[in-house]
């Protein structure tokens, strides 16, 4: 039982170490974004969801998936979800929806 | 992106590139046949043009799907836009995966590639769906009915006269210019694609 719970810990820190990492270099890409918020899961996947006004409206949520690089010392695989300003709003009243697997929208935790 | 994708999202990225290059070939048919129209045949620029849309949010989504093994079926298949979002979330690593078959020339960087006039007839030619116009009203405060669309009529205002986008959609007349590259580039770049993603798949099957 003890085992299990620091393995838990150690993988829950490398994801979000991971994530905060991707965090930095999305940032570099897209500089005017506005938030960038971490998904929960227990799959060794880090879902990202970031809100970034240079985006085009297109009105509908698409995930896009990314391998681990360890040249940059990402060493999980990570799923992002980019989303326009006026989505994240929709989303936020419920009127656009996240893939099933990213869990409640209340249970994103901001990372910048 | 991920080379892992499980064998459903790769039989499904198979159905939509399948389905998006029959998309295609029907929008190069009409377009033969819109160039070529007798006098008197009603016109089917529009149509045409629609087509070209549907094969290029078909074949974008046959992308996406082979982006990670952490992606659902469901998760992607519904929903406008795909183009626009692969391209512009594919810009964080564009060297990976299907990134650079959907990366045209300099268009790893957004703001470069919003300078490419293909790169911005795309996006024109994405964004003319009945969905993505309903979001642009929807953020603008305008009734659905009020943006102008490839498939449906549309109106200025409830007085106003009513618009139909084979008469007077702007995007249809501009790709049907005689001098136009446009239709043929957009073309050439959604075969280019379609076959790069037909040995993308092939590779992993």
């Amino acid at each position: 039982m003890l085992v299990s719970t620091v393995l838990e810990i150690s993988l829950d820190h490398e994801r979000r170490e991971c994530a905060r990492r991707l965090a930095a270099m999305h940032r570099r890409v897209y500089p005017t974004t506005e938030a960038i918020y971490l998904a929960p899961g227990e799959d060794g996947v880090v879902r990202l969801l970031e809100v970034v006004p240079e985006l085009d409206l297109t009105g509908s949520i698409f995930p896009v998936g990314f391998p681990p690089d360890p040249e940059e010392e990402i060493e999980l695989p990570s799923v992002v979800i980019l989303v326009h300003p006026a989505e994240w709003k929709w989303l936020r009243e419920g009127t656009l929806a996240l893939p099933s697997e990213w869990g409640d929208l209340a249970s994103l935790e901001q990372l910048s | 992106m991920s080379s892992s994708a499980p064998g459903r999202n790769v039989r499904w990225a198979r159905a939509f590139l399948a389905q998006g290059c029959t998309d295609l070939e029907a929008a190069n048919r009409l377009a033969e046949f819109e160039i070529a129209r007798p006098p008197g045949r009603p016109g089917v620029a529009s149509a045409a043009t629609m087509l070209l849309q549907m094969a290029l949010e078909k074949i974008s989504k046959s992308g996406l799907l082979l982006t990670s093994s952490a992606l659902t079926v469901e998760g992607v298949s519904r929903g406008h836009g795909a183009f626009a979002r692969l391209v512009q979330t594919a810009v964080l690593r564009p060297t990976v995966g299907v990134a650079p078959i959907f990366l045209h020339r300099q268009w790893n960087d957004l703001r470069q590639a919003r300078q490419d006039p293909l790169f911005r007839e795309l996006l024109e030619i994405e964004r003319h769906c009945p969905a993505i116009m309903g979001a642009e009203a929807r953020l603008h405060g305008l009734a659905p009915l009020e943006r102008p669309m490839l498939e449906y009529p549309w109106e200025h205002s409830p007085e106003g006269p009513c618009r139909w986008p084979e008469r007077d959609l702007p995007l249809v007349r501009e790709m049907f210019k005689p001098a136009s590259r446009l239709r043929p580039r957009a073309g050439a770049y959604l075969r280019r694609v379609s076959d790069e993603l037909t040995s993308y798949i092939a590779a992993r099957e």
